[in-house]
This record gives structure tokens, C-alpha cells and sequence, in this order.
């Protein structure tokens, strides 16, 4: 299974898109901007940045809240905020699909569970919305989630199963322009291990660099991916000057 | 925080002089409804219902607590519909505005209070333990009939949902996961269904399934609940235009036959959904339901 990626699917918001990983996660993510701000959210300067994380069952909790303000920092170096003074961007990401888990008993606790799984995805989501709301940026971004499972062996877009067996899990994101934006980590790594996963990630992000050699729709970096969905999208819309 | 754009008055005119000629923007009947589609995610209890462009989601989702002490013999059953900027930058997270309330109020009296659910059938061990049933209804596109369309899916979402299978033995309860055991359905006693109608020129003109533009040039309203047999749940009039009471009898004959299509959709839906899942025939032979 691949990642299956749309753009503005949602009728009534500014941008929207959606993105289901390989391993079975699927989000959607809205932006509505530049809107009216909130007398105590203004800032004179530049424009505030709202997110919302609803979570795929129950109500958003302190999980939900931890991923919020990590996403705003990170769309915070990225989005031109200077440009829309007083007022207000405003991104909402709602999770469709998680990965079932056939051992689990009821419904596990996810306040419990670790918030890395989910980030990638709801990042690559709200940049796409982004994009798709003609929010100006200052470059795009692609995130992924890189667990190591021993010393040698990491694997990317992780199973629940190999998540829970995980020594480490990393979520990295970078820029476009092959800065790295994000760096989450969790459990026990040497910084040896990091380096490589590093690799790994930015490989996965935005392709190796002696990659020059044609590549199957499988093997895309997400970068290239993404570049396709907007490509697709721009033709489509851009049809009637060329009719 | 942005409102809702509200109709011009060019457009108000348009559509009230559209509809006295019996025409709507859409060229649907006065009494159709818009494409609605129902479909079901890969675990169950999860519903997406498309209706025209309004799109909702419906999860449902069980754990295992204590029931309330009044109410020892009876599991718990909770609807939530929080409306997020997903839908329209008019709603707010944190803040409910004067249609969320509606909405939740509408929905909590046509399927909570009419029994839908048979919450003794969620208790475990009385007093000490239950299921407690959770509906998250998450609206993510917006274009009129909410409460149609949010009705349909939690209504559907219930019929897929299957719980975790239990044993008691004395005090001891074993939950068993999925892989375990085959999950059992709920017990539902009836699947009401919800059916809003828009009233126009003082009640004159009756309209089903109006869009979000319809809704707001629209003088009043009424929602009733009824399931297949045609028995009737609730009834919500709201706006303050007066309708003669033939107009309303008349909603009533064609409530009956929209919900027997609805809940029709419905279990075809289920059944394909059914059949895609029942891999080698096995769901069957695992059950350990008895027919009724």
C-alpha cells in the first residue's frame, strides 16, 4: 500500500487536504486564513497560528495538546506569518483512520499510548492544506517516523507491532530546501544510531542525492510525491487557459 | 471569530421566488433528497455518510466502566457532536455555538431517549461493572441537513459496531480481543431515523433536505424521528411560522416512506460490508449468537 494523498476535498474551508500513510493511518486537515482573530490571540505583528488536533475517538486531551503546540512551532519557521498582521491562520486536523490492533482489549487508553506515531502524518497533512490554501510559505516540508529496532535494523512507517517492539522511535521532518525542521525522539539511542536514522529519514523525506536513476511510483521520496499531487491539482485547475 | 456569511437579500428573493415555481437551485423535487451515500471504514463501528456535499463521520467506540449508582442495571450510552472549523470557519472549537446545541439535543431525544440503544444489555456486573458506548460524530463538511445526516450515520455506525466478547465467572470478568474471540453487535431495539423539513412563505411550501442556503432563507423548521414501523420518536418544531395542521400531517405520510428508504440504504449497505468482510464464510461458524 502506498500513500494516498487528496487535495481539497472539504467544500466550505479555504485549503484542505488528506493523507493516509502506508501503514494505515488516514488524517484530514483544513485551513481557514486569513481569518478574524480573537481580541486575545492578536498579535500586532503577524499573524497568530491556531491548530487543532481532534483525535480519531473521544476528545482531544493532553496528547492532543502536546501535538498542537509542536505542529504550531514547526509551522511557525514556515509560513510567511508577517504577512497578515492581526489576524489569524487557522488549522484544524482531524485523525479518520488508525491502524487496528487485534490484541487490544476495548479501547486501549490513547492518552496512553506515545504521540510520535500520528505527527509525521498530521505535518504532511497540514502542509498540503497549506499549499492547498495558498497560505505563502516559505518553503514546503515532508515528515516521516523512523523506528530502530535494534542496532543495525530501523524501519519506516512502523507497524503497531514493531512500534511496541521499537527501541527508539524518531520522528524528523524536513524543508524543501533540505533543512531539518523537526527533530522528536523517544526511548534509547547513541548518537551514532541518530546519525543514521538521519539518513534514513532524509532519504525517505526528499530522495538520495546520487538518486538520478528513474524510480518506480513505489520508491518516491514523499517530496516527489507531493510535488506530483499539487502538479496533478495545478493542471487540472489551470485547464481553461489552455482551452 | 468570523460568522457565518449571511444570505443577500438578492439571493433570499431569488431562491423564495424559485421555490413559489416550484423550482429549487439544486432541480431536485421538493420532496428528494440529495445523493446520500453511506460507507464503513475496516474496523467496525466506524461510518462516513455522504449527503450531497455535507460529509460526517461517526465512531463508536466501547470501554468497560462503572455504571452511575442510580443506575446500577444500565450501561452507559453517549452521543458528542463538537462541530470544528473543518465544517465552516463559523464554528469554533471550545465555544458552542447555538447550532451544536441543536444539533446534540436533537440527536441525544431521537436516539438515547427513545431507547435505541438497550443500555441494560451493556451491563456486566450490576453496580460494578459496564460498557460504556461512545458516539464521536465528527461533522466534516457542511451543507445543510446535520442533523439528517449525522442521525444516519450514528444509526448506521451502531448497527456495525461490534463490542469485545465477555465472561463472567462469579466476580471475575475476561474481555477478549478480537483476535480472540468474534466481537458481538449491539442490541438495538428500533433505528430511528431523523427527517427535517424547511418550511417557506409562512408555511406554505414544504421542502425536504434543504441545502445550506435553503436553511437560511427558510421561516421555520421541524425534525421528527421515526423508525421503520413508523412510530414516531420526536418531534422538534423550530422558527416561529405557524403551519396548518393538514401540511404537518402530510409531512408525517412522507416521513414514513423516506425513513423506510433510508433504513433500507442502510442494511444494504451493511450487508455488502458484511459479505466484503466474511472472508471463506468463516464469520458464521464463529459467532456464538443465537439467531432470534
Amino acid at each position: 500500500m502506498a500513500i494516498q494523498t487528496s487535495l481539497h476535498p472539504l467544500s466550505r474551508a479555504d485549503g484542505s487536504a488528506t493523507y493516509a500513510s502506508p501503514n494505515g493511518c488516514s488524517v484530514l486537515a483544513a485551513v481557514n486564513g486569513p481569518v478574524e482573530v480573537q481580541r486575545r490571540d492578536e498579535l500586532p505583528e503577524e499573524a497568530h497560528i491556531e491548530v487543532n488536533v481532534r483525535p480519531y475517538d473521544g476528545v482531544g486531551q493532553v496528547k492532543e495538546r502536546h501535538l498542537e503546540v509542536i505542529i504550531a512551532n514547526t509551522l511557525r519557521d514556515v509560513v510567511h506569518l508577517e504577512m497578515f498582521p492581526r489576524q489569524m491562520v487557522q488549522l484544524t486536523i482531524q485523525v479518520l483512520k488508525v491502524p487496528v490492533d487485534d490484541k487490544a482489549i476495548g479501547r486501549t487508553n490513547p492518552q496512553a499510548e506515545s504521540y510520535l506515531p500520528m505527527l509525521p502524518w498530521l505535518l504532511n497533512a497540514a502542509c498540503l492544506a497549506l499549499i492547498d490554501a495558498a497560505i505563502p510559505m516559505r518553503c514546503t516540508f515532508t515528515s516521516t517516523i523512523v523506528a530502530l529496532m535494534s542496532k543495525t535494523s530501523t524501519r519506516d512507517h512502523p507497524t503497531i507491532a514493531e512500534l511496541n517492539a521499537a527501541k527508539s522511535l524518531h520522528v524528523l521532518t524536513f524543508s524543501s530546501k533540505d533543512e531539518v525542521l523537526l527533530a522528536e525522539s523517544e526511548g534509547r539511542f547513541s548518537m551514532d544510531e541518530w546519525d543514521a536514522i538521519e539518513e534514513k529519514a532524509k532519504i525517505i523525506c526528499l530522495g538520495s542525492p546520487d538518486a538520478m536513476i528513474e524510480k518506480g511510483e513505489e520508491d518516491k521520496s514523499l517530496q516527489q510525491h507531493m510535488r506530483s499531487v499539487i502538479a496533478e491539482k495545478v493542471t487540472v485547475d489551470e485547464r481553461w487557459r489552455n482551452g | 471569530m468570523p460568522r457565518e456569511a449571511e444570505l443577500s437579500n438578492i439571493e433570499r428573493t431569488f431562491i423564495l421566488e424559485a421555490l413559489a415555481q416550484n423550482i429549487r437551485l439544486d432541480g431536485r423535487a421538493r420532496d428528494d433528497f440529495r445523493n446520500l451515500d453511506v460507507s464503513f471504514g475496516d474496523d467496525y463501528g466506524a461510518c462516513a455518510v455522504q449527503l450531497g456535499k455535507t460529509k460526517v463521520n461517526t465512531r463508536i467506540s466501547a470501554e468497560v466502566t462503572k455504571p452511575f449508582e442510580e443506575r446500577k442495571f444500565d450501561g452507559i450510552f453517549t452521543i458528542t457532536t463538537e462541530l470544528s472549523p473543518l465544517a465552516s470557519p463559523a464554528f469554533e472549537t471550545g465555544r458552542q455555538t447555538e447550532q451544536e446545541v441543536i444539533v446534540s439535543r436533537i440527536l441525544e431525544k431521537a436516539i438515547r431517549r427513545s431507547n435505541a440503544i438497550d443500555t441494560e444489555s451493556l451491563c456486566i456486573i450490576a453496580g460494578a461493572k459496564c460498557w460504556s458506548i461512545r458516539a464521536d460524530v465528527h461533522v466534516l463538511d457542511y451543507d445543510g441537513g446535520l442533523v439528517d445526516a449525522s442521525c444516519i450515520s450514528i444509526i448506521a455506525a451502531l448497527q456495525h459496531f461490534r463490542r469485545p466478547d465477555v465472561s463472567i465467572d462469579g466476580e471475575n470478568v475476561t474481555i477478549y480481543s478480537l483476535a480472540e474471540r468474534e466481537p458481538v453487535p449491539l442490541s438495538l431495539m428500533h433505528h430511528p431515523i431523523c427527517i427535517t423539513f424547511s418550511f417557506y412563505h409562512g408555511g406554505e411550501t414544504v421542502l425536504l433536505d434543504a441545502t445550506l442556503h435553503e436553511e437560511q432563507a427558510r421561516d421555520g423548521e421541524m425534525i421528527v424521528t421515526m423508525n421503520r414501523h413508523g412510530e414516531l420518536c420526536q418531534i422538534a418544531k423550530l422558527g416561529g411560522v405557524s403551519v396548518d395542521a393538514l401540511i404537518l400531517l402530510g409531512c408525517m405520510n412522507m416521513t414514513v416512506t423516506k425513513v423506510k428508504d433510508i433504513t433500507e440504504l442502510i442494511s444494504t449497505k451493511l450487508r455488502e460490508d458484511a459479505t466484503h468482510r466474511d472472508v471463506g464464510g468463516l464469520i458464521a461458524e464463529l459467532s456464538a449468537q443465537n439467531d432470534r
